[in-house]
C-alpha cells in the first residue's frame, strides 16, 4: 500500500514536487493569515482576552456598519434576482429577437470591475455636478444624490445581475423541455407553466446565484468606498479600511475584530450555498433538448426594448460617460468641442508614476495568472488521476480563500506578514523574509485568491478528456509526467489559456486587497485609479477606467473564442 | 373520447419540410401506432396533434372540432385540447410528489379536493402505484416514473391519449411488462390512442392499425397483419420484419432465381428488372429447388438464423433444422412478393 504510493509519487516526479510546494504555500499564505487573524482578534499585549472583540461589538458604529453591509448584500441579491431571472427567462424561453447578441451584451457588465461602472454613475448622479442632474435641471436639495445605500445597491446590482442571469439561463437550458410540455398538455397556460413548473425547478439555481451576489455585495469594497464614503455610508469593508488607514494600535484592533465579523457572516452564507447547489443537482437532470418557445406576440418588441434598455443602463450609459470624461480638458467645463482632447491621455500615459502602476499590475497579473493555472492543473490532475492520499486537499483548499472576502484575507496578510518571518533550522542556516510593502505580498494574495479559477478550469478541461487517451499513452510506454506534458496539456491548452486570461483580468484591476497591501513602491493600477478619482482628477481616473474596461472586454471576447463560447461573456 | 382527423398536415422548419402532407382518420377508440425510421416525422406529427407544434399547413380535427388550420388562422393551444401525453423522458415533475403530479391536471380542470383525491387514487391504482402516492419522483425507478406519467395522463380523462416512445428508455424486461399493461388499460378504458414508436414489435403487438411513415409521408396504413403480409412497397416490406431482397428479371409473368422458376404475382408490373422480397420464415430448406450456400449460422434458441448466398445475394432465413457454414443446400419459398426496382 505505502510502497504503491511511494512508487506513484516517484513516477509523478516534478508534478509531485510542484504539488507539495503549492500545498505548503497555500497553508502559509491562506491558512496562516486566517488563523493569525482569528487569534489576533482576542490576542492583546496583556494576553488572551475577548476585550478587543467585545469593544468592537459594543461600538454602535460596528453595528451600523454590519447592518448597512447586510442591507447592501440583501439589496444586491434582490436587484440581481429581479433583473437576472426575467432576463434569463426571456432569453431562454421566448421568441425574443436577437437573443445571441442580447445575451452577450447583458453579460458584459459582469466582466468590467464594478467600481468602474460606479465611477460612471457618480459622474452622472452626484449632487454637485452630476450630468443627469444637470440634464434634468435638478440642483441643491432636489438633486439626486447617489452617495447613499441605494446608490451602492444600484451599482452592484447592475454589475452583478448577469451572474444570476447566466446561472438561471443555464438551468433553464438544461431543463428537459418535456417537463414544461407535459404541463401544457395537462391544461396549464404558458404563464402558469412559468410559475408552477419552470420557476420552482429553477429555484436552486436562482437561490445559489442570489447567495453568490449576496456574498459579493457583502465583500465588495470598491463600490461602497467610492459611492458610500462621500455620504458617510460605511460598510464593514470600508470601515476596516478606514481603521487601517488611521493605523493606531487601537484602530488596527478594531479592524481585526470587524474582519472577523465579516468573515463569519460570509462563511455562514457559503455553507448555505453549498447546500443549495447540492439540492439543485437533485432537481435537474434528464436530457436537455430544444425547448418550445413562448410566442410573445406584441410584447416581443416591448421585451426586447426593455432588455436593450437594461444594456443601456448597466453598460452603455456609465461606460460612455467615462469615455467622454476621459476626453474632457477641464472637468467642470462640460461637453463642448473645444473642451475635448487627448490631454488627459497624454498626462496619464506620460507620467512615470502612472506607467509604474500599470507595469506593476501587468506583471503581477501575468505572474499570478501563470502560477494559478500551473498549480491549478497539477492540483486538479492529482485529484482526478492519481490515488495518492490527500490528493483532494489542494483543490478543496483553493476554494476557501476565493470565498472569503478579500478585505478579510488582506487583513490576515497584514497581521501575518507585517513582521519579518524567520525560516530556519539553526542560528546559522536561516532565511529572513519581510514581505510587507513588497510586490510579493500582493502576488501571494492574488494567487491565493484566484487559484480557484485555475483549479476549476483544469477540472472542467480534465473531465472532457477521456481517461483512455492517457491510458493509451501509458501503455505505449510513456511515464505519467510525459503523459501530462505530451498528451494532457496540449489537449487542455485552449481551456488553460482561457483560465489564464480569466485570472489575469480581475487581478489587473484588483482593488479590495491591493488598497490594503500596496506599498510606496508597489502602487497598482486600481489603487492609482482610486487616488485619481478621490483626490486628484476624475478625468485622469476616467482615462485609466476606459483603458481597463476596454482591456477587460477584449480579453473576455478572446476567452469566449478560445473556449468555444463556454467561458467569458 | 374522440376521433382524430389529420387532413394533409404539413410541417416545415424554415426550408426543411419535415411532414409533407399526412392524411389520417383515427376512429373513436382506435389504437394507432405511428412507425418509421428515425427522423421520419413521427414525433412531429404527434406533437402537432397535441398542439405542441403548429402545422404549417393542413387541418387537425379532434372529434368535430378543428383545432388547427393555418389557412383559417385557427390554432387551439395544447392546454385547451384536453389530450393526455406521455413522453419518452417521463417528464415527471421532480418538485412534486407522485400524487401531486397526478393531481396537477385535475387542479387545472377545477375539480374539488375530495373528487380529486379519488381520481388520483384511481389513476394510480390503474398503473399499480396506488401505494406510492407520497413518494418523490427521485425515489422511483424509471419504469415507475413512466407509470406516474401514464397515471397523470389518464387522470385527466383525456379525449385522446398520445404516447411518444414511452417505453424506449426502459430495459427489455420492463418494456414488455409495461406494454402489456398499456394494452390492459386500453381495453379497460376504450381510449383513443396514438402511439409513436420505432419498435415494430411494439406496434405489431399493440395497435389496431399501423401507420408507416417515411420522409414525412405515409407509406402504408393498415392493420398489423396486412402491413406485415401485404406491404405496398419494398420500403415497408423491408422495414417490418427482416426481409431480404433478390434482384430478378420479370419475363412474361414469371421470374427465375438461379435458373429455377418462382411463382409470383406480377400484376401491374412492367417486364424487366425487379426485386423479390423474401421473409426469413418464408424460406424453407428442401431436397431440391434453388441452390444456396450457407455462409453463417446463429443459434436463436427457438430457431436458427442462416445467412444464405443465393445467386450472389446475401439472404436471411429462419429455419428449424441446423446447418453448418459452407453447406450447399436447396431452398424453396413459401411466400414471396415482387416489387419494381425503383422503389427504395
Ligand atoms: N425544431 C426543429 N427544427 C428543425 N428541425 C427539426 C425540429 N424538430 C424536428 N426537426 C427535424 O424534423 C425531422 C423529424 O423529426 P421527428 O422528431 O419528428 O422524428 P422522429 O420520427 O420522431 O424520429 P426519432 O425516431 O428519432 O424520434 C428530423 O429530421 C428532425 O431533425
Ligand atoms: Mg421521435
Amino acid at each position: 500500500m505505502q510502497r504503491a504510493v511511494v512508487r506513484e509519487l516517484r513516477e509523478l516526479g516534478w508534478l509531485a514536487v510542484i504539488a507539495a510546494v503549492a500545498g505548503g504555500a497555500m497553508i502559509l499564505f491562506s491558512a496562516l493569515p486566517l488563523v493569525v487573524l482569528l487569534l489576533g482578534s482576542f490576542w492583546t499585549d496583556a494576553g488572551v482576552s475577548l476585550e478587543p472583540l467585545v469593544r468592537a461589538l459594543s461600538n454602535p458604529e460596528t453595528w451600523e456598519a454590519t447592518f448597512v453591509t447586510l442591507g447592501v448584500a440583501f439589496g444586491t441579491a434582490a436587484v440581481t434576482v429581479l433583473l437576472g431571472v426575467p432576463a434569463a427567462w426571456l432569453l431562454a424561453r421566448t421568441d425574443l429577437p436577437g437573443k445571441g447578441v442580447l445575451k452577450t451584451a447583458l453579460s458584459m457588465p459582469y466582466a468590467i470591475p464594478p467600481y468602474i461602472m460606479a465611477i460612471g454613475w457618480i459622474t452622472l448622479l452626484n449632487p454637485r455636478n452630476g450630468a443627469l442632474n444637470s440634464l434634468m435641471g435638478l440642483s441643491g436639495d432636489a438633486a439626486i444624490d447617489i452617495h447613499a445605500t441605494w446608490g451602492i445597491i444600484m451599482c452592484l446590482g447592475l454589475s452583478y445581475f448577469p451572474l444570476v442571469m447566466l446561472q438561471t439561463h443555464s438551468a433553464l437550458m438544461g431543463m428537459d423541455p418535456s417537463l414544461e410540455e407535459a404541463a401544457r398538455t395537462s391544461g396549464a397556460s404558458p404563464m402558469r407553466v412559468v410559475f408552477t413548473i419552470t420557476l420552482p425547478l429553477s429555484v436552486p439555481a436562482i437561490a445559489s446565484g442570489a447567495l453568490l451576489t449576496f456574498l459579493i455585495g457583502m465583500a465588495s469594497f470598491g463600490v461602497p468606498y467610492l459611492v458610500g464614503n462621500p455620504g458617510r455610508v460605511k460598510v464593514l469593508t470600508t470601515a476596516i479600511y478606514a481603521a487601517i488607514d488611521v493605523g493606531t494600535d487601537e484602530h488596527v484592533a478594531e479592524a481585526v475584530a470587524l474582519a472577523v465579523v465579516l468573515g463569519v457572516v460570509a462563511a455562514l452564507a457559503l455553507v448555505a450555498n453549498r447546500w443549495l447547489v447540492k439540492r439543485g443537482r437533485a432537481l435537474t437532470g434528464g436530457k436537455a433538448g430544444r425547448p418550445s418557445l413562448v410566442a410573445l406576440g406584441r410584447f416581443r418588441v416591448v421585451a426586447a426594448g426593455a432588455l436593450w434598455g437594461l444594456v443601456g443602463f448597466a453598460l452603455l450609459l456609465p461606460l460612455s460617460v467615462l469615455v467622454v470624461t476621459s476626453f474632457l480638458g477641464t472637468y467642470g467645463k462640460g461637453l463642448v468641442a473645444e473642451n475635448l482632447g487627448l490631454s488627459n491621455y497624454a498626462s496619464v500615459l506620460g507620467d512615470t508614476r502612472t506607467l509604474g502602476a500599470i507595469w506593476n499590475s501587468l506583471w503581477l497579473a501575468a505572474v499570478a495568472a501563470t502560477i494559478c493555472v500551473l498549480i491549478g492543473v497539477v492540483a486538479s490532475y492529482f485529484r482526478s488521476r492519481t490515488t495518492i492520499p490527500g490528493r483532494a486537499f489542494l483543490p478543496w483548499f483553493a476554494e476557501l480563500p476565493y470565498a472569503i472576502p478579500g478585505t478579510v484575507l488582506a487583513m490576515g496578510f497584514i497581521l501575518a506578514f507585517s513582521q519579518e518571518i524567520w525560516f530556519g533550522l539553526t542560528d546559522v542556516f536561516y532565511i529572513r523574509v519581510l514581505l510587507f510593502n513588497t510586490a510579493w505580498i500582493l502576488l501571494a494574495a492574488y494567487c491565493v485568491k484566484y487559484l480557484a479559477y485555475g483549479v476549476r478550469a483544469s477540472d472542467a478541461a480534465l473531465t472532457q478528456i477521456d481517461k483512455s487517451l492517457e491510458e493509451a499513452a501509458r501503455t505505449s510506454g510513456a511515464s505519467p509526467l510525459r503523459v501530462v506534458v505530451g498528451v494532457v496539456l496540449p489537449i487542455m491548452r485552449p481551456a488553460l489559456v482561457a483560465a489564464w486570461v480569466l485570472v489575469f483580468l480581475p487581478v489587473l484591476g484588483e482593488i479590495t486587497m491591493s488598497i490594503l497591501l500596496f506599498g510606496p513602491e508597489t502602487k497598482t493600477l486600481g489603487v492609482l485609479l482610486f487616488d485619481f478619482q478621490s483626490y486628484e482628477s476624475p478625468p485622469k481616473a476616467a482615462v485609466l477606467a476606459t483603458l481597463l474596461a476596454l482591456t477587460v472586454l477584449g480579453g473576455n471576447l478572446l476567452v469566449k473564442r478560445l473556449s468555444g463560447g463556454k467561458l467569458g461573456i | 373520447m374522440a376521433s382524430v382527423t389529420l387532413e394533409n398536415i404539413q410541417k416545415a422548419y424554415g426550408d426543411v419540410q419535415v411532414v409533407r402532407g399526412v392524411d389520417l382518420a383515427i376512429a373513436d377508440g382506435e389504437f394507432v401506432a405511428l412507425l418509421g425510421p428515425s427522423g421520419c416525422g413521427k414525433t412531429t406529427t404527434l406533437r402537432m396533434i397535441a398542439g405542441l407544434e403548429e402545422p404549417t399547413g393542413g387541418k387537425v380535427l379532434i372529434g368535430d372540432e378543428i383545432v388547427s388550420n393555418p389557412a383559417q388562422n385557427i390554432f387551439v393551444p395544447p392546454e385547451k385540447r384536453r389530450l393526455g401525453m406521455v413522453f419518452q423522458s417521463y417528464a415527471v415533475w421532480p418538485h412534486m410528489s407522485v400524487a401531486q403530479n397526478v393531481a396537477y391536471p385535475l387542479k387545472l380542470q377545477g375539480s374539488g379536493r375530495a373528487e380529486r383525491d379519488v381520481a388520483v387514487q384511481r389513476a394510480l391504482d390503474m398503473v399499480q402505484l396506488g401505494h406510492l402516492g407520497k413518494r418523490m419522483p427521485h425515489q422511483l425507478s424509471g419504469g415507475q416514473q413512466q407509470r406516474v406519467a401514464l397515471a397523470r395522463a389518464l387522470a385527466m380523462e383525456p379525449r385522446v391519449l398520445l404516447l411518444d416512445e414511452p417505453l424506449s428508455n426502459l430495459d427489455a424486461h420492463l418494456r414488455e411488462e409495461l406494454r402489456r399493461e398499456i394494452s390492459l388499460i386500453r381495453a379497460r378504458t376504450g381510449l383513443t390512442i396514438v402511439y409513436v414508436t420505432h419498435d415494430q414489435e411494439e406496434a405489431l403487438a399493440l395497435a389496431d392499425r399501423i401507420v408507416i411513415l417515411d420522409g414525412g409521408r405515409i407509406r402504408q396504413a393498415g392493420p398489423p397483419p396486412e402491413v406485415y403480409t401485404a406491404p405496398v412497397d419494398a420500403f415497408v416490406g423491408g422495414f417490418i420484419g427482416k426481409a431480404s431482397f433478390l434482384p430478378v428479371d420479370l419475363v412474361g409473368s414469371g421470374v427465375k432465381v438461379a435458373g429455377v422458376d418462382v411463382a409470383v404475382d406480377a400484376e401491374g408490373l412492367p417486364e424487366g428488372p425487379a426485386q423479390l422480397m423474401l421473409r426469413p420464415e418464408a424460406i424453407v430448406l428442401s431436397e431440391s429447388g434453388i441452390p444456396a450456400k450457407v455462409t453463417s449460422v446463429t443459434y436463436l434458441g427457438d430457431r436458427h438464423e442462416l445467412w444464405l448466398d443465393i445467386a450472389g445475394t446475401a439472404v436471411r432465413a429462419h429455419v428449424e433444422t441446423p446447418a453448418a457454414p459452407g453447406d450447399q443446400v436447396h431452398v424453396s419459398f413459401t411466400r414471396v412478393k415482387l416489387f419494381p426496382v425503383d422503389s427504395p
